[in-house]
């Protein structure tokens, strides 16, 4: 029989998971040059909710947790198309056509930037089945990334000394991909709009060039060359072009499996604490297992004899 | 039946656990086990009943004790002794490793049986040391007979009477050093100590921290053969048991939650994340919960919930 | 949240709106000169009454395209420091090279002389009047009323330029053809939208100056 054996229920791992949810943060930003325009992101996942399920199986299971962006910014750049008065052919009475030459309206590299916070227009759905995973912290040779280190000093788990740590290892990762609302062609038209109205100046003749631009709409499917469905053609930008779900899944597997480990347990353990006058006494932990039932989890482990 | 049927935590130590944390406990702290005089750091270093060996992480082998006083030294004597528990093994309810002496046995329900030898040496000086402090001795009480030479104490006792004899004193009134009596040879006899206790959770003081208490119910010391009324073995029994449980096992109080190994800590170290403040109680006793902690089965229990607001 | 970068101007010259004069030509006018004879011909270009460059057309019965647009202004910034322009110009018998000034404020005028059997025959100075057969265009972007005056006959042309409505299917490249002879202007009368351009044929030999009404 083991020496030791610590039983921990599902509300008490729900409400572990409630903690390490509220912690996770993916921070992505990067941007390229498509050809005929510049698209950039920047933004952060967080994670919200979900419920945390014990299973006879040996698993544990992670549904619906929210995965929510608090800020999403895409920056498109684009380049302005020539605008020209005047141009056209005249036939001539007596036969021919003449050509005539218009007038840029824009002088300089016409450009035009917006930004916009998709952050309202897309969520993603995350569920994951996951399995304990048992890991022996040593902090000589265990290599954490800075991302983890920082999440370890804000979550106060200790990368200074030896520790069992319990993961909870995604087996399988299920993750909603990008899925812009419809509305999100609305606001860039109007952001478009809005960029090329400030362009130009006040007066007779800003009306005159907006309607000679045209329909900002049809200008933006003519410069991005997207078919009819912004929607579409953002959340493919977001799912293959930039990559950005594939770095999430990675994310997540990382930060469940490798990160941030639900329980800590200091080996050796400070069994008695330090008084005035006598040393704290160290105790080994050794054979640290964990395994899952419906109903909870249970750590099993021997203490150490003396050599 | 799931562990956590009655409560949101639950751990149990197997008494080889505790056996085992005692082994870690004595070799890192002998301190809390060996008492003996300061020359046992010098002139006595090797003759300690049993050898103590250096703890890993540094720190004291013993425990400094004044000497043993010679009584009614015209000049204060003392004598250099050391007393040594060893041997410690505990076997939880039911009892099935350790057999009792008859006045202890059998252990009653979520107790425990408690081995231990405890060894006791003393400094005993040789003849001629002897005598040449009994010259010093007489010639002490001679030059306090001596009219017009200065007195070695006080000729009155307490005001009011009281008819006691105090301690000697040297001229200027302050009590007079203990000189050691001198001797390179230790006498040590070990007796074998069997006792019961049981286990108790609870606050120290005004304290919230709930702690696990350890409590001797009794004892009984086994290689002493008294007829009555001769009361040595109490008498021996009376002071052990005073040492255990005043001067030992006080210090071996354990946070509640070092038990679950603290495998809550960053739960509740990060309550606020969640806008909650999470912590760890033990659950409460009833018809569910009987005892807690609890000892059966070889085992030492405890049940905790969780406390969310 | 939306940030706006401005890397773009606005072409000055639609910030103004003097008189054009074909005589004179400026920003948002352009001569067209219809080469009637083959041969080379030599181009010389004032700047406010400076020769500022010169090239070479060679007009081809056939074989050369029918028409070459050129900006003075480029070209003048072009120029070597004897005033020579690198390039060729070819165009076919009948073809059309027009005039037109890209930026500035500068007034640009064109001497075109044919070179043929050694000698030099001047076929058009727009500083004085455009031959028969050359045209005028002028795009008006401020919308109000205007007067287009030939001044060798004092012939007028009012025409009414107004803003496009919104909403409206609007296209800057429709431009108005208005025939300039000794009865006067065909059409009488010319209505535009903002942004458009009048093109006026000289029928006979014409100058002629588009000023907005006021002045």
């Amino acid at each position: 029989m083991a020496d030791l054996t610590i039983a921990v229920s599902e509300a008490v791992c729900a409400k572990t998971l409630e903690v390490v949810v509220a912690n996770f943060g993916l921070d992505v930003a990067d941007g390229a040059n498509f050809g005929g325009f510049i698209a950039g992101y920047d933004g952060r996942l967080v994670l919200k909710g979900g419920t945390l399920d014990l299973r006879d199986d040996g698993t544990v299971r992670l549904r619906e947790l929210d995965a929510r962006w608090d800020k999403l910014d895409f920056t498109l750049g684009v380049t302005m198309p020539e605008v020209c008065f005047g141009g056209g052919f005249v036939d001539l009475p007596l036969g021919g056509t003449v050509h005539l030459p218009g007038i840029d309206v824009f002088s300089g590299d016409p450009s035009v930037s917006v930004t916009v916070d998709l952050a309202p227009l897309v969520k993603h759905e995350l569920s994951l089945v996951a399995s304990p995973l048992i890991q022996h912290f040593d902090p000589a040779t265990t290599a954490i990334g800075k991302h983890c280190q920082q999440l370890h000093t804000a979550l106060d788990i200790d990368d200074t000394k030896q520790q069992w740590r319990v993961f909870c290892d995604p087996q399988t990762i299920d993750l909603d991909p990008f899925d812009f609302a419809d509305t999100v062609g609305d606001l860039f038209e109007q952001a478009l709009t809005d960029a090329v109205d400030a362009l130009l100046p006040r007066g007779p003749l800003h009306d005159l060039i907006l309607a000679a631009i045209g329909s900002v709409a049809d200008l933006l499917r003519t410069l991005l060359d997207i078919p009819d469905d912004i929607s579409e053609w953002l959340s493919d930008l977001f799912n293959v072009s930039f990559g950005v779900f594939n770095l999430i899944l990675q994310f997540v597997a990382d930060f469940f499996g490798k990160c941030v480990s639900f329980f800590q347990l200091d080996d050796p353990f400070p069994m008695f604490p330090k008084t005035s006058d006598l040393a704290e006494v160290m105790v080994p932990i050794q054979h640290l297992t964990a395994t899952v039932s419906d109903v909870e989890l249970v750590v099993t482990a021997d203490i150490g004899a003396v050599s | 039946m799931a562990f956590t049927d009655r409560s949101d935590l639950f751990a149990a130590v197997h008494e080889n656990g505790i056996n085992a944390t005692i082994g870690q406990l004595m070799l890192q702290r002998p301190s809390m086990f060996n008492y003996a005089t300061i020359l046992f750091t010098q002139a006595l270093s090797s003759q300690f009943c049993l050898p103590i060996a250096p703890p890993p992480g540094g720190g004291p082998l013993f425990t400094v004790e004044p000497q043993l006083p010679v009584l009614g030294a015209p000049r204060p004597l003392g004598l250099d002794w050391c007393l040594q528990l060893s041997n410690v093994s505990v076997d939880l309810y039911p009892g099935n490793t350790l057999t009792l002496p008859p006045e202890l046995d059998p252990i009653g329900s979520q107790q425990f049986a408690l081995h231990l030898r405890a060894c006791f040496g003393l400094a005993c000086p040789n003849d001629q040391v002897v005598e040449n402090l009994t010259a010093e001795m007489e010639a002490a009480v001679a030059a306090s007979m001596l009219p017009g030479r200065p007195t070695t104490g006080p000729a009155t006792g307490p005001a009011g009477g009281g008819g006691v004899q105090p301690a000697p004193e040297d001229r200027s009134g302050r009590a007079a050093a203990v000189q050691p009596v001198p001797s390179t040879n230790v006498l040590c006899t070990c007796l074998e100590l069997f006792g019961v206790g049981h286990f108790q959770g609870g606050t120290i003081g005004s304290d919230p921290q709930q702690w696990l208490k350890v409590r001797l119910d009794g004892l009984e010391v086994v290689d002493l053969v008294t007829v009555p009324p001769s009361n040595l073995e109490d008498i021996v029994e009376c002071y052990l048991r005073l040492v255990l449980r005043l001067g030992v096992l006080p210090r071996l109080i354990v946070p509640m939650q070092n038990l679950v190994l603290d495998i809550t800590r960053m739960l509740r170290d990060n309550g606020t994340a969640i806008g909650q403040h999470v912590t760890l109680v033990p659950a409460a006793v009833s018809a569910d919960v009987p005892a807690n902690p609890a000892v059966d089965h070889d085992q030492l229990k405890v049940f905790f919930n969780l406390k969310v607001d | 949240m939306n940030e706006l970068r401005d890397d773009v101007a606005i072409n000055r010259a639609l910030l103004t709106n003097p008189a054009l004069d074909s005589g004179a030509i400026a920003v948002r006018g352009t001569v067209f000169h219809v080469f009637r004879e083959a041969g080379d011909h030599d181009v010389t270009i004032l700047r406010d009454g400076r020769v500022t460059g010169r090239f070479t057309v060679a007009v081809q019965p056939e074989g050369a395209v029918p028409q070459v647009n050129v900006d003075l202004a480029g070209l003048a910034a072009d120029a070597d420091r004897s005033g020579n322009v690198t390039g060729h110009y070819a165009i076919r018998e009948g073809g059309v090279m027009g005039f037109a000034v890209g930026l500035g404020v500068g007034r640009y005028a064109v001497v075109i002389g044919h070179t043929a059997g050694g000698g030099s025959r001047t076929v058009l100075d727009s500083r004085g009047q455009l031959p028969a057969g050359d045209l005028f265009a002028v795009t008006l972007i401020t919308a109000g009323t205007y007067r287009a005056t030939n001044l060798a006959s004092q012939a007028l042309l009012p025409i009414t330029v107004s803003m496009p409505g919104r909403g409206e299917p609007y296209s800057p490249a429709r431009p108005t053809l208005v025939r300039a002879g000794d009865h006067g202007f065909d059409p009488a009368a010319a209505h535009i939208l903002a942004g458009q351009s009048i093109v006026l044929l000289a029928e006979t030999p014409a100058r002629f100056l588009v000023a907005p009404s006021g002045l």
